[in-house]
């Protein structure tokens, strides 16, 4: 396709005017984390004003950071390794090995993201209280994982269709049995598509804030939660609210950006070749 | 070394049969052709053999042992792709050595197999290299190694050679029969090039729609081919067909009249009493002269003349394929000398040599050949 330099140029600018809208929130809670709380209301220090730490330093003197983050980095690696287990073999039997009912199955799995959460808060919770698993990092992973595995398998069902058949089947006549023809074919062939999947897995997990907040309370309270701990009892302090948003937010920002090329290729759904 | 043997197999997808019935035996070292045009069911059948399709019924046996429910990899048996089907993400050593690896066979004898491979296919410089840094026909060689490395007890090759360019296609087969001599397995091949299978085959199955037409050595299936399919499948360019009537039989075979009033005398037995039975005359290209304009009685061993004008001349160096549209309707190819001088639009005649001629009935069975 041939495009002029005017309407190439009227592209770029449209990008980056889409990007700038969209880090335009992020950009401002980094800024207004670093305000005291008396700048961040004041209209006239919108840009100008005198950076402190003060938000920060107070932020990880009332809440035990650690303790949240640390929830957040076992709960979202534990989700992401539990879809990745159960996603991977039956994103490969529906690949290369499918029924009749495949496509209805993966539609299915599908329409349940359709289901708005809060609609299933009430056995969900009814269910997590008799097995005891409210307010524990197995039962948050656990639903993190109930909740990505639709997408997770779509995704992998995806890049696995374009892994050609005939390489597997050469690997069954080497010898290879379904554990082998998985490790040692499928795996490193679709390798890029099951990096993107993991991290935009890790992702929505790290974000997940509806079943953090209402499934935990303390001792398993992910940095969503950690978050929202601040929005609430003291009204609204913007300041530290901005940099528990922040502290909470970075590590996965940075992941997301080292990870930006896979992750792009994820969100497309192996449409580019 | 093995031999192979299918009993009755059947093949249904759905509604649909894809293979019907099928029999055939393969002895020891034999190298065997499944030739057939698209959606005969050929691949179907190698995969059948292979593993990776099931059987619907039927038995399949490999040195007399029902293999039916036997695994792909424990079949013995070694298939080289289409594709080629090389993991793209190992060097030629480690794809030639994965069947060793996961038969947990040593390293020390794993590197020795695969540089006796190598060494077969002069693939020793490029055993570090990934498959996509190899050109068509590499990749093809070392898919072959693959399978040899395994040391199967029978081959599998599934239309090999139609990814390689017209050149590189003619020496792989020539290498294929010089590896079938050297190492002198059991081979079962698969194409619908009807040159590889005429050239490299020991023995062709002709097949059609799931069903065997014919089994035969090259010669057989060319010189007595069983039915019009047969006839008309095998052989480049195909079998000329004119439609006639048998006039006469004796104990010498029939005499079949076609394009009006040529009487041509064929040495096939006649099927029944009647003589009228309208039939199909087969004539191969080589079958057909040309003579001059004005033409001669023909002898005892050819009959003509049939006149026609000549549309398309096609020179191939060695020889030329004159096509002409006879002036009785339809239209023949002739197999002539390069040097022969004819050019399009030209009026010519034909003499029939009967030695090439066939006789198929109304129902396309060849009548039967007396020797």
């Amino acid at each position: 396709m041939r495009t002029s330099g005017a309407a190439r140029t009227s592209i770029t600018l449209l990008a980056w005017a889409v990007a700038l809208l969209l880090f335009f929130p992020i950009a401002w809670t980094i800024l207004t984390s670093f305000k005291t709380e008396s700048s961040a209301i004041d209209a006239s220090e919108m840009v100008h004003f005198q950076p402190t730490l003060a938000s920060y330093s107070e932020v990880f003197e009332r809440a035990e950071y650690l303790d949240f983050a640390i929830n957040s980095v076992i709960v979202s690696l534990g989700a992401t390794l539990l879809v990745a287990i159960l996603a991977v073999p039956c994103a490969y039997s529906m690949a290369f090995h499918p029924t009749r009912s495949t496509r209805g199955l993966l539609l299915w799995m599908l329409s349940t993201k359709m289901l708005p959460p809060v609609g299933v808060l009430m056995p969900m919770y009814i269910l997590f209280r008799s097995m005891d698993l409210l307010d524990t990092r197995v039962g948050l992973s656990l639903i993190n994982t109930l909740v990505n595995l639709p997408l997770a398998v779509w995704m992998l069902f995806t890049f696995f269709k374009e892994i050609p058949r005939d390489i597997l089947e050469a690997g069954r006549m080497d010898g290879a049995g379904v554990t082998d023809e998985i490790r040692h074919l499928l795996l490193p062939l679709a390798l890029p598509g099951v990096a993107s999947t993991c991290l935009l897995s890790l992702i929505f997990c790290w974000n997940e804030a509806f079943w953090s907040l209402t499934l935990t309370s303390s001792s398993a309270a992910p940095l969503s939660a950690f978050i929202a701990s601040f929005s609430s009892p003291e009204g609204l302090f913007f300041a530290k609210l901005s940099a528990a948003s922040t502290v909470a937010f970075a590590p996965i920002l940075v992941l997301g950006w080292l990870g930006q090329r896979r992750l792009v290729r994820g969100l497309t759904f192996g449409a580019v070749k | 070394m093995a031999t192979l043997q299918l009993q009755n197999v059947c093949k249904r997808y759905g509604a649909v049969d894809v293979i019907q019935d099928l029999s055939l035996a393969v002895a020891d070292g034999e190298f065997i052709v499944f030739v057939g045009p698209s959606g005969c069911g050929k691949s179907t059948l190698i995969r059948m053999i292979a593993g990776l399709e099931e059987i619907n019924s039927g038995a399949l046996l490999i040195d007399g042992q029902r293999m039916n429910e036997v695994g792909p990899a424990d079949r013995g048996l070694a298939m080289v792709f289409q594709s080629y089907a090389l993991y793209p993400h190992m060097t030629v050593r480690e794809n030639m050595s994965f069947a060793l690896r996961l038969a947990r066979v040593p390293r020390a004898e794993r590197e020795r197999k695969v540089a006796d491979v190598a060494r077969i296919l002069h693939l020793e410089s490029y055993l570090d290299h990934k498959p996509g840094q190899l050109s068509g026909g590499q990749r093809q060689r070392v898919a072959i190694g693959r399978a040899i490395v395994r040391n199967p007890r029978i081959f599998l090759f599934d239309e090999p050679l139609s990814n390689l360019d017209a050149a590189l296609r003619g020496q792989m087969r020539g290498e294929l029969a010089r590896l079938h001599e050297e190492i002198d397995a059991t081979m079962i091949y698969v194409t619908h090039d009807q040159v590889e299978a005429m050239t490299m085959a020991d023995r062709i199955v002709v097949l059609q729609a799931g069903h065997v037409e014919q089994v035969g050595t090259p010669l057989e299936i060319y010189r007595r081919p069983v039915n019009l399919f047969v006839a008309s499948f095998m052989g480049s360019p195909p079998m000329n067909q004119l439609p006639g009537q048998i006039v006469g039989s004796d104990a010498a075979g029939v005499r079949v009249a076609v394009a009006g009033n040529v009487v041509v005398p064929v040495a096939v037995a006649s099927q029944s009493t009647k003589t009228d039975n309208r039939v199909t005359l087969g004539v191969r290209p080589e079958g057909l002269r040309l003579t001059s304009a004005a033409a001669k009685a023909g002898s005892a061993a050819s009959a003509g003349p049939l006149s026609g004008t000549t549309h398309l001349v096609e020179r191939l160096g060695s020889i030329s394929l004159v096509h002409v549209d006879l002036d009785q309707g339809g239209r023949v190819i002739a197999q002539v000398g390069a040097t022969e001088d004819v050019r399009p639009r030209q009026q010519v005649n034909l003499t029939i040599d009967s030695i090439h001629c066939h006789v198929f009935d109304q129902t396309g069975l060849a009548l039967v050949p007396i020797s």
